[in-house]
């Protein structure tokens, strides 16, 4: 399922978060698993975000 | 090791409440990860993760003049996703549904 986002096609729109896996060998393994064509990342914010406050997906 | 998967990046502004935190992470975000795309997330409600949508439309603005291409986290509500969409944005993110992209 090809998919255009800002003139980039994609093999795969799916979007995976790259928070809280046990460790990089099972984040590896999502990716992979899954095909997904996108990575997130969360940048942190200031003020709430430094209190460990959950933020949106 | 992620670079090695072949995805590209989407960083977000999660945790950012303002304007002002949300585009300073946005540039901070394209200079780490050498990328002008960026889920825009402004949280207006703590505890059920609502975006603020009125600094949502401003922060989209702000970022699109700034180069950047906008994936912003949003409402289902479809004049704010109008207005998103005037303030240059091409792909809509409502909350608890796929993306969206203009024209479908």
């Amino acid at each position: 399922m090809m998919r255009s986002f800002y003139g980039t096609r994609l093999p795969n729109p799916l979007m995976l978060g790259t928070a809280q896996y046990p460790s990089p060998a099972i984040l590896e393994q999502a990716f992979r698993a899954s095909g997904a064509g996108l990575r997130r990342y969360r940048c942190a914010g200031k003020g709430r975000m430094a209190r460990g406050r959950r933020s949106g997906r | 090791m992620i670079r090695e998967l072949g995805v590209m990046a989407l960083p977000n502004t999660a945790g950012c409440h303002t304007v002002k935190e949300a585009v300073t992470t946005a540039h901070m975000a394209r200079e780490v990860f050498d990328t002008s795309w960026i889920k825009l997330e402004l949280i207006g409600h703590t505890d059920s993760l609502q975006p603020d949508v009125f600094q949502l439309v401003e922060a989209a603005r702000i970022l699109s003049g700034d180069g950047f291409q906008v994936f912003p986290y949003t409402t289902e509500d479809l004049v704010v996703g109008e207005r998103l969409l005037d303030a240059g944005c091409e792909v809509l993110m409502p909350w608890g549904r796929r993306s969206v992209r203009a024209g479908g």
